[in-house]
Formats: C-alpha cells, sequence, structure tokens
C-alpha cells in the first residue's frame, strides 16, 4: 500500500536525504512549508530520479514567492488535494 | 551611549519558524536606538528576499514588505552571499530589495568589521 510523505524542512536540511531513501514504489510525496524550495531548480533534480509523484502545496509555495519557480514535474495541490492525497494513501509518514 | 555596529545574518528560510521575524524585530529596535545596523542574507536566508510573497494564505505576515520599509528606518546596508544564491540558481536581480552581493572574502570582511555579530 501507498505511503505518503511529506517533508516540511527546507532541502538544505538534514531531512530530505532519508526521507528519498525511504520512498518505495507508488509512494507519493508532498512538499509543505521550507521543504517548498525543493521543488525548485536545483534541488528538484533529486526528486526526479525518485521516481515517485510529486505535490507542492501551493499556499506555502505562494506564501514564499516562489509559484514562478515551481518545476513542472511537481504538481501544486490546494489543501483539499492535500486531504485527498492522504485519504489515497494507506498511511502519511512525516519527515521533518 | 556609544554606537556598536551590529550585523545580523539571516540564514534560514522565512516562514518555516519564527526566527527571522526575531530578527527584524531586532533590527528595528536597534535602529531606533541609532545604533547602525547591517543586514546579511545567507544559506537559506537568501529566500526571504524572494519578491512576491503572498503569505496570507498561511496567515502570516510578509516579510518581503518588511524588508520594503527598512529604509524608513535608516537599515539601508543590505548584503547578500553569492554563493549561496549560485548554490540555489537565483541571481541578485530575482531579489526584492537591492542587497549587494559579496563573495566569500567580503562576507568575511562584513563579519569582522562589525561590534557585533547576531545570527538569526
Amino acid at each position: 500500500m501507498p505511503v505518503l510523505h511529506t517533508l516540511n524542512q527546507s532541502p538544505s536540511g538534514d531531512a530530505l536525504p532519508g526521507c528519498l531513501r525511504c520512498l518505495g514504489p507508488g509512494d507519493k510525496l508532498l512538499l509543505l512549508e521550507d521543504a517548498v524550495y525543493a521543488a525548485c531548480d536545483p534541488y528538484v533534480a533529486t526528486l526526479r530520479d525518485a521516481g515517485v509523484d510529486c505535490y507542492v502545496l501551493e499556499a506555502d509555495a505562494d506564501a514564499r514567492g516562489i509559484r514562478e519557480r515551481l518545476d513542472a514535474s511537481i504538481t501544486p495541490v490546494d489543501y483539499g488535494g492535500f486531504v485527498e492525497l492522504a485519504a489515497a494513501c494507506n498511511s502519511v509518514q512525516s519527515w521533518y | 551611549m556609544a554606537a556598536r555596529s551590529l550585523l545580523l545574518v539571516f540564514r534560514r528560510a522565512p516562514y518555516g519558524r519564527s526566527l527571522s521575524r526575531a530578527g527584524y524585530d531586532v533590527a528595528l529596535a536597534a535602529a531606533a536606538f541609532e545604533q547602525p545596523v547591517s543586514l546579511l542574507f545567507m544559506d537559506d536566508g537568501v529566500w526571504q528576499l524572494m519578491p512576491e510573497q503572498r503569505p496570507e494564505a498561511i496567515g502570516a505576515r510578509s516579510i518581503a514588505r518588511t524588508l520594503e520599509s527598512l529604509p524608513l528606518y535608516d537599515i539601508d546596508r543590505l548584503y547578500v552571499d553569492s554563493e549561496s544564491l549560485a548554490q540555489r540558481a537565483l541571481a541578485a536581480g530575482n531579489l526584492v530589495e537591492a542587497a549587494t552581493p559579496l563573495d566569500t572574502a567580503g562576507v568575511r570582511e562584513l563579519m569582522a568589521g562589525h561590534d557585533q555579530v547576531l545570527v538569526f
């Protein structure tokens, strides 16, 4: 069963490597709070390599003024989308 | 009171925690007491300088707007670490405020040239 991984730490912090290592096939990754920068160049390259569906919470991206910098491979979602992702997965693993 | 030059170093991304807001409070308080204040943005702190921040959706006050108001308090020495920009594929031209880009030697010189350095 897929796991929804949520990351809320900047990609320059220490949570991202562990999160990437633990992503399983079919899992999903949602970027929240300071993790939204991971949806931007150059960090986004490591997410593309991970081969899972990646999402970014648009309120957090807009707050930080990076909407234009989000990579096209990352799907923006609103809070409703967050709920749908959680409902579609078996469990939620939070990386913070 | 003798003036002591103060350098505030912003190293963290905005909004994720309240640290950067505290840094601006210190900047404004120091300026109110006519202490010379300089601001340096490095590491994830450079993200504070992104234009078009819309933090209403997450119930926060705009850091970008705070930055724009700093000249009113005679805080006009803003610096940004070029290395940190390059690591994030950012250019000085992308930023909200006219921060002077510094190379590593310039950052060292800036830190050495102030009486006190506080990191946020």
